[in-house]
């Protein structure tokens, strides 16, 4: 799942995913240079059929529920679960959408407000009944019911009376998901959304046949399976043991390439024990991928043993990092001021706060981030990487701006590093007369803060992940006016008319690719009004045994993909 | 007699009420909006109500505490019509973020958290009141600077050092230890204390050290207490008044030994992490980090009734291991 990342370091909710990535032998992607596309690694088209693969997880809480899941379409929950459309990755080029149940990845005939997908013919349940439009639609009801609280809820606001829809468990039905016949499925939505096709390969859209759910609490602990595999064995908190399900056909999918004969969840491990396990490389651990983070303490053990850092992917994908600027507060309210700071900070500085720009980050002076179709490498207020002191100043003075003092708020309570993070800010804007004093807050006192319309804050330094690569999950849940207070992103409380219709212009476009000319657009014209600085774009790493193949870190999303690894035997 | 452990009981039943209060207006003192936790992604503010409404968290804490209480007694339901979800009596409190009431889960948790304290509780005595013995007995001698030392090393350090040591060595470097899981005792004796020897041996260095320092300076007490003196005049032999001697240790002893037992049946927070072990002490944690209200004050409440009743069973034991007590 792509989520604010608040919390860098384990122990959070935040980055509760697989931050699993690694090469392969014949497969890892060194990480470096990642702006560069011609890279020689590739996605492998098969994997050895066989072995049996183990997953190292730090989460106790894993189960195959797919009403209320917050993860990624290339994750392990879709080992059991298929979606309308998922995810191909690649170590070197974009990821892309493909048709998954469905025959292509959804029609419009209205400018993105109906979306019809057509079910391919003969697909089966494990239990040998036919995977219907009905499924699909009792799926994604489920995911309204309030005892499923949470989970990427993206359709929920979009599909026609969903914020009135409490869920079929009363006997009620969605009308705006539309079962034509057996196969085919249109979606009646309250907007137009050019997005829709990406929304359907989120965990809601995954089949359920509705005779199956006798006891939705415990659903996802032994679900009617629809992928390739099936859940044979599951001990709460402790062990999912996954085989073959005999009625899933290769042919019939696009994105998994089910390797292996049998796959062993192990959950609620010791995040540091799974790494060091990773790095011992030995017995059923040489064919183990994980969700372990690690830690920039342990990047120097890895990096000195070729043999521990071969296992190691490294992406260019993963988390913006940003300063967001307070725009209606006196001190900021100059747009000189705010492309003042933008020249003041020393992001070389933050970047190795994070580990350096192997592992820590890439330093990024734009709003979406590569791999986000759009995402462009432009700066308007290049100070190199160290900042511009001198110019910085003279457009402070040019703002007539003396003894500017600034409150900067960071969350405290996950890790170290976001204190000296603030505190290299503050050291940056030091050097161009700006007073900062910092505020640190524990993580849910600060969210409070940020997310309010009144909070008393100037500065504060954030993060972000997209849920699914378009700006419609970067820039409108940063910068569009609606998302300022009631608990929305937009903390620098930017406000503009312009954007917010050039936003909802884009949000509609059902041509993707001329979204992402649009989004490219409004990300400059709010980077013109200068309400954040970019500062990085983080890496994610994870370490996988010896013998598993085809794992590597796309792109986007910042995980490895789960569905496409192999065991080599 | 009977009134007074009556007494006792009232008292307690008062302790407890007043400790779930507590916790639950701390907990919502605190900034966290468990609604927050689990609304999902994207959050619009009609959807975190409807989260809150449903999780009756959006209500004030004398309201929490009211339900909390009744629900002890009669059961909770949370929703309505067919999306309700039961909470049977006693109720501590449903668990959201894992699908299941707090009672089932402490329940859940339970043997993994008594195998471990019963182990370590063992171990610790054996190697506490041992050492501190032959410390005592011989006192300057080789065991006794030893134990001293390792009484010393043991109180100063860090559970979370000590286990990720024992983690490290015994598992990664001699690999003569399993470094995490549990087997259940019913499915195979051996393999249950195979796992649990590493977080045994982590607790029972860390408590020890207390049953070392407290059984030697006790024991060397009573050892120059006037009575044994006179025994020993008297020609009894050392075995008789070593026999002696231990009655008067054995007090301070069992009521810490009480209280370290009740406090590791709470859940040992540290070592569980560290061996991945998933007993009270993790399902605490996990309660604290996914800021679930239910599980906080249901494992807090447990784990203070667990020291109640050690305390009061030590107050009621006492005083048939020492005749002194009973007459005062």
């Amino acid at each position: 799942m792509a989520n604010r990342s608040r919390r860098v370091v384990p122990v959070g909710l935040a980055l509760v995913l697989a931050l699993a990535v690694a090469g392969c032998n014949a497969n890892s992607s060194s990480g470096d240079s990642t702006k560069d596309k011609d890279k020689s690694t590739s996605a492998l088209e098969s994997v050895p059929q066989g072995g049996t693969l183990h997953y190292l997880s730090r989460r106790a809480t894993e189960t195959f529920e797919t009403a209320n899941a917050q993860m990624v379409p290339t994750s392990r929950l879709r080992w059991v679960h298929r979606g309308l459309t998922s995810w191909q990755t690649f170590p070197d080029k974009d990821t892309v959408l493909v048709p998954d149940l469905a025959t292509d990845t959804g029609t419009t005939e209205d400018g993105g407000k109906t979306w019809t997908f057509t079910l391919q013919e003969g697909l089966e349940f494990s239990d040998g009944s036919p995977i219907t439009a009905q499924d699909v639609k009792y799926g994604i009801e489920r995911s309204f019911a309030p005892m499923f609280q949470g989970g990427l809820g993206y359709h929920k606001t979009l599909l026609e009376g969903g914020p009135d829809y409490d869920g079929p468990y009363d006997g009620k039905e969605l009308d705006s998901i539309e079962v034509v016949d057996d196969h085919k499925i249109v979606f009646h939505l309250s907007r137009p959304f050019g997005n829709w096709p990406w929304i359907v390969s989120m965990p809601a859209f995954a089949p359920v046949p509705k005779a199956a759910d006798t006891e939705p609490e415990t659903y996802g602990e032994n679900p009617v399976a629809s992928g390739p595999y099936m859940v044979t064995s599951f001990s709460k908190g402790t062990q999912a043991v996954l085989e073959r399900n005999p009625n899933w056909s290769a042919d019939t999918d696009q994105a998994r390439l089910a390797g292996p004969d049998k796959i062993v969840l192990d959950m609620g491990l010791n995040n540091d024990t799974i790494v060091q396990r990773l790095i011992d490389d030995k017995g059923e651990d040489q064919s183990a991928i994980s969700n372990a983070l690690i830690s920039p303490s342990q990047f120097q053990r890895i990096e000195s043993d070729p043999s521990i850092s071969d296992r190691m992917a490294n992406g260019p994908s993963g988390y913006f990092r940003y300063l967001a600027m307070n725009v209606t507060r006196p001190g900021l309210s100059d747009v000189r001021v705010r492309q003042a700071i933008n020249y003041a900070i020393n992001k070389a500085e933050v970047q190795s706060v994070y580990g350096g720009p192997k592992f820590g980050g890439q330093i990024t002076a734009s709003i979406m981030t590569e791999g986000i179709p759009g995402a462009t490498d432009y700066n308007l207020y290049d100070g190199g990487e160290t900042g511009d002191v001198e110019k910085a100043k003279s457009l402070l003075a040019e703002a007539g701006v003396t003894d500017l003092k600034l409150s900067l708020t960071y969350p405290t309570d996950v890790s170290a590093i976001e204190e000296k993070e603030a505190q290299s800010i503050k050291n940056s804007l030091k050097r161009v007369g700006i007073d900062v004093e910092l505020n640190g807050l524990d993580g849910d006192g600060w969210y409070e803060l940020i997310s309010s319309a009144d909070g008393d804050y100037d500065l504060t330094t954030s993060g972000w992940g997209a849920d699914f690569p378009s700006g419609m999950s970067t820039i409108q849940p940063l910068f569009a006016s609606s998302e300022i207070g009631d608990g929305g992103g937009n903390a620098s409380q930017y406000s503009n008319p312009d954007v917010d219709a050039a936003i909802d212009a884009a949000i509609s476009e059902p041509d993707l690719d001329k979204a992402a000319e649009m989004w490219a657009a409004i990300d400059r014209q709010i980077m013109e009004d200068a309400p954040i600085v970019p500062i990085l774009v983080q890496r994610t790493q994870a370490l996988a045994g010896s013998k598993i193949m085809n794992y590597f870190m796309p792109a986007y999303p910042p995980f490895a993909n789960e569905l496409v690894v192999g065991v080599d035997r | 007699m009977i009134t007074y452990v009556a007494r006792r009981m009232v008292t307690a039943v008062f302790m407890l009420l007043a400790i779930a209060f507590v916790t639950i207006a701390l907990f919502f003192g605190a900034s966290k909006d468990p609604a927050r936790a689990m609304c999902g992604k994207p959050c619009p503010a009609e959807t975190k109500a409807k989260v809150s409404a449903y999780m009756q968290t959006d209500q004030s804490v004398v309201w929490q505490y009211g339900e909390f209480v009744k629900g002890l007694f009669v059961g909770r339901t949370y929703g309505e019509g067919a999306q309700q979800v039961e909470c049977a009596a006693p109720c501590f409190g449903y668990s959201f973020p894992n699908r299941s009431d707090v009672t089932s889960l402490i329940a859940e948790r339970l043997p993994v958290t008594l195998s471990l304290a019963l182990g370590a509780a063992v171990l610790c005595l054996v190697v506490g009141i041992g050492l501190g013995a032959l410390s005592a007995i011989r006192k300057g001698g080789i065991v006794d600077r030893f134990s001293t030392g390792f009484a010393m090393f043991g109180l100063s350090v860090p559970t979370f050092l000590v286990g990720l040591l024992v983690v490290q060595v015994f598992g990664f470097m001699l690999n003569v230890l399993p470094f995490s899981g549990f087997v259940p005792f019913s499915e195979s004796p051996a393999g249950w204390a195979w796992h649990l020897v590493g977080p045994w041996m982590v607790l029972s260095f860390i408590l020890a050290a207390g049953y070392i320092r407290v059984t030697r300076t006790q024991l060397l007490n009573e050892l120059s207490a006037d009575h044994l003196v006179a025994m020993t005049a008297r020609g009894a032999s050392p075995r008789q008044v070593n026999r002696h001697a231990v009655r008067g240790v054995m007090v301070p002893i069992s009521a810490m030994f009480a209280l370290d037992v009740t406090a590791l049946l709470g859940g040992s927070v540290i070592a569980e992490k560290v061996f991945s072990l998933h007993g009270l002490g993790d399902l605490l944690l996990s309660g604290v980090n996914e800021a679930d209200l239910s599980i906080v004050v249901g494992v807090t409440l447990f784990s203070a009734f667990l020291i109640i009743v050690g305390n009061l069973l030590v107050d009621l034991a006492l005083p048939l291991l020492d005749p002194r007590i009973r007459r005062a």
